[in-house]
């Protein structure tokens, strides 16, 4: 188990904290998906854990604890996309926040996690395609126009 | 055979935008070329991408951290089945009690 959380704790991180956008929150991912991993995890041949493999599990962990908390907080009057929830405590907080914050909250939570995997952690389309559960067309067009908002939303602020 | 038509550079650019145009949408979507237009056309400079690290960075000590949370995790995991245990033994003694006295009957 040392091994995978040395391997994979920092990237499983940072995709929740892309996501559930609450260092308390991803730090409780990242260890749910660890335990995970523990007790479920396929072993490569050289018996480490695969990188999408756990990161799919991570994001997946991240979701249900988004919804979880919006149902605490909403209830049955839960709003359909959590991106507007993030949104507008974005923007209530962008001079604490920063812009790219601000960029960042006007993405959706999947839009997040694509940025992550893509541009922070260097996945492979396909092993994107296998961690988020998507189509790799998919992963390519909602990669890209993610990239076109974060730029324009970073440029109304320069 | 007609060839293949994609949409210009621009239409590529305001489909990023807006994402306003469904027929450039179903055309990327199987398309290569395009794809490779929209990657080039999308592309973040570095800085952006060395900010957008810096924000998500993960703390030091994260590793150390999960560790400790994990081990606690299970340890409560252990004692909330211990506790279980501890509620379900007096039925399940009482159930073997049972079972043993109906197989006396026969």
């Amino acid at each position: 188990m040392r091994a995978a959380i040395e391997q994979h704790a920092a990237a499983v991180y940072r995709l929740a904290l892309s996501i559930v956008r609450d260092p308390a929150l991803a730090d409780d991912v990242v260890q749910e998906t660890m335990i995970k991993a523990w007790r479920f995890a396929p072993r490569q041949s050289d018996g480490t854990v695969p990188r999408a493999w756990i990161l799919r599990v991570a994001r997946n962990a991240a979701i249900s604890m988004v919804r979880s908390r919006r149902d605490d907080l909403y209830g049955d009057d839960a709003p359909e996309q959590i991106s507007a929830l993030t949104v507008a405590r974005a923007v209530e907080g962008r001079a604490a926040l920063g812009d790219l914050q601000v960029a960042l909250g006007r993405l959706d939570a999947d839009a997040r996690a694509l940025i992550v995997l893509r541009e922070i952690d260097g996945l492979t389309y396909d092993e994107i395609a296998a961690a988020m559960d998507l189509p790799l067309p998919t992963v390519k067009t909602r990669l890209f126009r993610a990239r076109q908002v974060l730029k324009r939303a970073l440029e109304e602020w320069q | 055979m007609r060839p293949l038509r994609h949409p210009s550079r621009r239409a590529l650019g305001d489909w990023l935008s807006t994402g306003a145009s469904t027929r450039v949408a179903r055309h990327v979507a199987h398309c290569d070329t395009c794809l490779g237009v929209l990657e080039t056309l999308s592309l973040l400079d570095e800085t952006t991408v060395a900010e957008i690290g810096q924000a998500l960075a993960a703390p030091s000590g994260i590793e150390d951290r999960t560790a400790q949370g994990v081990v606690r995790r299970l340890r409560d995991e252990d004692a909330l089945l211990t506790f279980f245990d501890l509620f379900t033994t007096g039925w399940s003694t009482t159930k073997v009690i049972l079972d043993l006295e109906e197989g006396s009957d026969d």
